[in-house]
């Protein structure tokens, strides 16, 4: 009895060239995301989440290429998608909300015209004053005065406001799946608890599919129910929130979950990831967090561990993973 | 206060500046103008130098031997009266008089040549800016750079040995053809037209290199922008976003510099009005300075600065028009 996915994501490998050489910032990945999930994806920066994030729109950006493997939506290939075809399916059936929301919007467009000329460009038999109120309906859902919103310029909103834009904007034609980047870099604690809070309510009233991108292991903690993790454009580990959390078995990631400050314990006793993220021009032999890893061993320096299962639901790279061996957690 | 009206303050304090500027500068040129003409006047008359320098002092309402305030004082009291002073080499004609001839003539061909070579630089410069490459790109990268290497009085004399001398399409001089009435009627607007052809031509070709340029530059920065990054991840077609983002995101700094081009070009291009003796402002200028006309080229400058102060307030209300960013201010 396996949940469904709506997206998955098979092999993926997507190539940057740069002049120093070519770099993988996507390399071989496996995932999938659950109908109805709110997954977590975390990785420090250039770890290949967003450019992961853009397959699924296959919007990668000019430079990058894709080498091999499929994005599946509903038994569709994304990355085949070309034309009007790939056109209709953005933002219909996948919307994201882009690390740089607060650039998102054209600055010589009003919040109405924004949404009624994507309202328009996907149902082109529209008819203005009758889909206002749902422009309406999505303001009210994240707390705006639709009223005054809409008539406003970009610039004219603050940072919290043009988010919550976004999210409504994101809504607009009630897609399958949102893709969140770092939904809440630019604005503040307060703030950025009010967003989750608003996209919790989205998520249990419509039951969508969210991607959450982000390095704060806190947020993850508290909004998703599965989560990945990204190294050096790989997913290390990846399961059920709780499992994962509670089992951690990739040396990784339980860098970043024990590093993750916390009210209840002093900082005293924890210990940063040591060295820095890897050069992706030139990655080390073998596991890529070898270098950092307090239990590498000699396999690790040679061998680059293959996603296995090691537990229900419950996904890791590494040779040292399994139960009893390093920083394997399963008692 | 009012944008407007801010705006409108800032212009006048320029004028002001502009008017004593000009004055100074072209006052601290060495030389007596006003002797060489006092002493003839005195040997023509027959009346004493200090007589002949006072009475043409006045007749050109300028004397270089009273103090430079003095000086000021009575230049501003006849600008304030709408007198430019007189040309000194004709002195049967006004500053005044000049420039109303002139200014409309060399407006009219600006403004054609800048609506041309605006449009044609904002289609090419955003297509430029769409394909990065192919021919197209290449073909109009090869022709800016051969223009802009090339003068544009070059251009002007390549264009009347073509068109004047060889092919004879064209006229060699003047505004309009003798045998026309000016006025509301047709032979005299096309002959209008056919004499400015040639001026035009030259401008057009001179100048689209710069806005194809310009806007192509423009249209790189907003297509790397996260809003058109934005728009293609929400499905709009790329026509819309060339038109509704790209192109009027790109041109709003472009309407600031055609202002203010509009402005500079008033003062018209001396060489190219020259070579086909179009009698616009260049062409006095040029006129005005190789002949030492100093109170003309005064009048002139003057001019040409208001246009340009003119211009610069208009683009920074069209600017405010345009752009919803500057509006609240």
């Amino acid at each position: 009895m396996t949940p469904k996915n709506i997206i998955e994501v098979r092999d993926l490998t997507v190539e940057f060239k740069k002049p120093k050489g070519s770099l993988l910032a996507v390399n071989h990945v496996d995932f999938d995301l659950r109908e109805g999930s709110v997954t977590a994806l975390v990785g420090e920066s250039g770890s290949g989440k967003t450019t992961l994030a853009f397959t699924m729109l296959n919007i990668v950006n000019t430079t990058g290429k894709i080498l091999s493997g499929s994005v599946n939506y509903n038994g569709t290939d994304v990355l085949k998608l070309k034309g009007e075809q790939l056109r209709r399916y953005r933002w219909k059936e996948i919307s994201m909300i882009f690390q740089s929301a607060q650039s998102s919007l054209n600055p010589l467009m009003t919040i109405q015209q924004h949404f009624w000329e994507t309202y328009l460009v996907h149902e082109p038999e529209a008819d203005e004053k009758k889909v206002i109120p749902r422009f309406f309906r999505l303001l009210e859902d994240v707390m705006l005065d639709p009223d005054r919103v809409l008539k406003l310029y970009p610039h004219e909103l603050s940072g919290g406001m043009k988010q919550r834009v976004m999210i409504a904007f994101s809504m607009l034609l009630s897609p399958r799946v949102i893709i969140l980047d770092e939904p809440t870099t630019a604005l503040d604690v307060i703030t950025q608890d009010y967003i989750f809070s608003i996209l919790d309510k989205i998520h249990n009233e419509t039951g969508i599919s969210m991607l959450l991108l982000t390095h704060d292991i806190g947020v993850v903690a508290k909004v998703a129910d599965r989560i990945a993790v990204m190294y050096a454009g790989r997913i290390v580990e990846v399961g059920d929130i709780f499992t994962v959390f509670r089992h951690t078995a990739h040396p990784y990631a339980k860098a970043l979950i024990t590093t993750a400050p916390s009210l209840l314990d002093t900082d005293k006793d924890k210990e940063p990831i040591k060295g820095s993220p890897p050069d992706l021009i030139d990655l080390p032999p073998g596991c890529a967090f070898h270098p950092r890893c307090p239990y590498a061993t000699e396999v690790c320096r040679e061998k680059c561990p293959a996603l296995t299962m090691i537990g229900e639901d419950h996904y890791v790279a590494c040779h040292n993973s399994l139960p009893g061996k390093g920083a394997a957690a399963y008692e | 206060m009012n944008y407007f009206l801010r705006k409108l303050g800032t212009s006048l304090l320029n004028l002001i500046a502009v008017v004593v500027t000009i004055f100074i500068v072209l006052h601290m040129m060495p030389g007596d103008i006003i002797e060489p003409m006092a002493r003839e006047e005195a040997s023509r008359l027959g009346i004493t130098y200090e007589e002949a320098y006072e009475r043409v002092a006045d007749r050109y309402n300028y004397n270089p031997q009273e103090p430079i305030y003095q000086q000021l004082v009575r230049y501003v009291k006849g600008l304030l009266r709408g007198d430019l002073g007189t040309s000194m080499l004709n002195p049967k004609n006004t500053v005044v008089s000049i420039l109303s001839v002139a200014l409309p003539w060399t407006i009219f061909v600006v403004s054609i040549s800048l609506i041309i070579s605006f449009i044609l630089g904002m289609q090419l410069g955003a297509l430029m800016a769409i394909r990065k490459r192919g021919i197209i790109n290449n073909s109009i990268t090869f022709y800016v750079t051969i223009v802009s290497a090339i003068p544009s009085y070059i251009i002007a004399i390549i264009l009347s040995i073509i068109f004047v001398y060889q092919l004879r399409l064209f006229p060699k001089s003047g505004v309009y053809s003798i045998d026309v009435t000016p006025g509301f009627n047709m032979p005299f607007i096309l002959s209008v037209l056919h004499y400015s052809v040639l001026p035009i031509t030259t401008y057009v070709i001179t100048s689209t290199g710069g806005w194809i340029l310009n806007m192509k530059g423009s249209s790189v920065h907003v297509l790397g922008s996260d809003y058109v990054f934005a728009a293609q991840a929400r499905g709009i077609p790329e026509k819309i976003i060339m038109r509704r983002y790209m192109k009027k995101n790109a041109m709003i700094p472009m309407i600031t510099i055609l202002a203010m081009a509009f402005g500079g070009m008033i003062g018209g291009a001396p060489l190219i009005e020259g070579q086909f003796q179009y009698l616009g402002m260049g062409a006095y200028l040029a006129k005005a300075l190789g002949e030492r006309d100093f109170i003309l080229y005064q009048g002139l400058l003057l001019c040409i600065s208001i246009s340009v102060i003119l211009a610069n307030l208009v683009a920074d209300l069209l600017y405010s028009k345009l752009d919803p960013r500057i509006r609240l201010e």
